[in-house]
């Protein structure tokens, strides 16, 4: 009887070692890499952000789905979204029937990636889109629903909520989500995301709305470039969790405007 | 008084006319001196009479493109048939249908100049045009040309780098 | 006539031979009010742009975004501007309609682009208005003016070349066709229908307005139209289409 306690006392023991060193080796294994660019690039002006994010990891086999998102924009860029509409759906609502829910003049950012699965010891790949509107504000910060649409290899729509947070300087602007595990095919690993482009605001959005009785068209600025660059670029932050329990952070910066 | 008396009387009175109006003749056609000039006629005194002359112009001019300006293009090139010389063309779309022309030809010892208009339509790869010239300024011999209703025709090339092909036709008095 | 309509084929067939897997599909739609012989009128000239799968129009799939256009016009068929005006492309796109004499319009019409973003097919309602540009040696040449407002304010021009042609036709004009941005690293807006209207009709014409004639004759099976198109993808199509002959 001893024997045998003393037996599972060892496997258990052994059991947490491997778990330790998994998450361990996760931690050192898991990269994000992180490109992004303002569109036209002009001081002060209103602009397109968009973020191209590849994930990689050094370890063999599925690598770990995110969990978490935060991102920070460098300071002074604004984000003014006064004549863009918003969504009054929830993200339940948004979910269950789709983007139709939303008016389109709440629509403030697009995205699409490419997520994998391990299927019979095979990755297949499985496109994914991505929308983002905006919700009513909440204690004054921004709040976005993202609907994120995948069909295939499973079809699979979900909507998640983005809150704005602060960061101090060199930071400014920045959003947090939640991405929740998603169950793939019976059976089979949890996907994970292999690239993702995401893209917010133009330069030249605008929206007919009725202004003391007329219509009028009302230009979004959304994005606007902040007025001055550092030297070295401007500088963002995502830090990503994953399920594994890693947290990786990535401080790419966008290359200043050429001076013309 | 006899027949014969009659005669020797005549005779002397006709040449007595004759002689006053040779005399007359004589006077007006004689060049007075400044000083002596008739107070009464001050008018100066007219140049040669000029003979006007009259010729049927018929002409034909190849013309290449040498600049075009909006809906004007510019030709040059030579003209044959009654008078033979350089010929400028400077050709105006006013609509799509009609055609606006100032014309300068240039023979040996002067120029002629006119502006036409004729309609003008497309059929393919060529456009033809066909109307009226005035020509009313000229220079050297053709100082005091004249001429309207001149007919006026050609064509337009597109394939040869819109080269023309004018024809003038009608009387000119110079 | 049969020679003319067996070489006719030939020619549309030629093209398709040679040409990629179809991956959008075009149809057109002319009109002539009044439609009269030799009568001033208006001519409207509908093309509708439909994604391919399979081998069949498919609503779900946005057509490619079309680049260049040929329109075959049947012999006969001519503008009529009293007083000629043009416009140049650079004063339209930088001052839009207002900057061009107004005695260089010569028509206008409506758009819908769509452009595939997200999960989403996105929508514009585009303005067309036809100004007579520059000509090419007397030869009238056309600038298109697309504005767009909303969700995106865009505009954009679009060139058109009038050519001699061969029978059944008179001329033709060659279009080319900007792309027309959407977003950054976003696919381009792709045109899914095209109507423009040159000309105006008796009932709002003023005695000098510019409009179209129609042909004194009519052949047999009427007005004979065509199109033929090259798209973004290196893809290519053509559409035929004829209008009856005055009743």
């Amino acid at each position: 009887m001893l024997c045998k306690a003393r037996a599972l006392i060892a496997a258990l023991l052994a059991f947490a070692c491997m778990l330790i060193a998994a998450v361990a080796l996760a931690a050192d294994t898991e990269t994000v890499t992180i490109d992004a660019r303002f569109s036209p690039d002009k001081l002060g002006a209103p602009t397109n952000l968009s973020a191209t994010a590849k994930f990689s990891s050094a370890a063999p086999g599925p690598q770990s789905p995110v969990t978490k998102v935060t991102a920070y924009a460098p300071a002074g860029m604004l984000v003014d979204v006064r004549g863009a509409g918003t969504c009054a759906a929830t993200a339940a609502k948004l979910e269950a029937v789709g983007p139709s829910v939303c008016p389109a003049d709440s629509r403030v950012g697009f995205g699409k990636g490419i997520g994998l699965f391990e299927i019979a010891g095979e990755n297949v790949p499985g496109p994914f889109t991505l929308e983002f509107f905006l919700a009513r504000k909440e204690h004054g910060h921004i709040v976005m629903l993202i609907y994120v649409s995948a069909v295939t290899p499973a079809t699979e729509q979900l909507a998640l909520v983005a809150r704005e947070v602060r960061a101090p300087k060199p930071y400014g602007f920045g959003i947090t989500f939640d991405v929740p595990i998603i169950p793939t095919l019976p059976g089979a690993a949890l996907g994970w995301v292999d690239h993702v482009f995401l893209t917010f605001g133009a330069k030249n959005v605008a929206y007919y709305k009725t202004v003391h009785g007329k219509k009028k068209l009302v230009h979004v600025r959304g994005v606007v470039v902040p007025t001055t660059c550092p030297r070295g670029g401007f500088p963002i932050k995502a830090i990503i969790g994953f399920a594994d329990g890693a947290m990786v952070t990535v401080t790419p910066t966008i290359p200043c405007p050429h001076k013309q | 008084m006899s027949p014969s008396a009659r005669l020797r009387w005549a005779k002397p009175s006709v040449t007595l006319m004759a002689t006053a109006a040779c005399l007359t003749a004589a006077m007006a056609l004689a060049p007075l001196s400044s000083g002596e000039r008739s107070k009464i006629d001050r008018r100066p005194v007219p140049p040669p009479a000029r003979v006007a002359r009259t010729i049927s112009l018929n002409e034909t001019g190849h013309l290449h493109l040498t600049s075009k300006h909006n809906f004007t293009l510019n030709e040059r090139g030579s003209a044959s048939g009654t008078v033979t010389g350089a010929i400028y063309v400077h050709l105006t779309a006013v609509s799509t249908s009609r055609v606006t022309a100032e014309v300068n030809i240039y023979p040996r010892g002067g120029s002629l100049s006119g502006n036409g208009t004729a309609s003008y339509r497309r059929a393919g790869a060529t456009a033809s045009f066909s109307g009226s010239l005035s020509i009313g300024h000229g220079t050297g011999r053709y100082g005091h040309v004249h001429g309207s209703g001149l007919r006026f025709s050609g064509t337009i090339q597109e394939s040869n780098h819109d080269a023309i092909t004018v024809h003038v036709s009608g009387k000119v008095s110079y | 006539m049969i020679r003319t309509a067996l070489a006719t084929m030939a020619v549309w067939a030629a093209p398709a031979a040679v040409a990629q897997a179809e991956t959008t599909s075009a149809t057109i739609a002319p009109s002539l009010f009044p439609n009269r012989l030799g009568a001033r009128a208006a001519l409207t000239f509908t093309i509708r742009y439909a994604g391919v799968e399979f081998g069949v129009p498919s609503p779900l799939n946005v057509p490619s975004p079309v680049r260049r256009a040929v329109l075959h016009f049947p012999a006969g068929l001519r503008l009529d501007i009293p007083k000629l005006r043009s416009c140049t492309v650079a004063r339209l796109r930088a001052h839009g309609a207002s900057g061009c004499p107004a005695r260089s319009r010569i028509g206008s019409g409506h758009a819908l682009v769509e452009s595939r973003t997200g999960s989403q097919t996105i929508t514009e309602n585009i303005t067309l208005q036809a100004f007579l540009g520059p000509p090419q040696n007397l030869r009238p040449t056309f600038a298109i003016l697309a504005q767009g407002y909303t969700p995106i304010e865009e505009r954009v021009v679009l060139k058109g070349t009038v050519l001699a042609d061969s029978a059944p036709y008179g001329e033709e004009l060659k279009m080319s066709i900007p792309p027309i941005p959407t977003l950054p690293n976003e696919p381009d807006a792709s045109i899914a229908t095209f109507s423009l209207t040159v000309g105006q009709s008796k009932r709002r014409r003023a005695r000098d307005a510019n409009t179209v004639v129609v042909p004194s004759s009519c052949p047999i099976g009427g007005f004979p139209f065509a199109g033929e198109f090259t798209y973004a993808d290196g893809s290519a199509g053509a559409a035929l289409a004829t209008t009856p002959c005055p009743g």
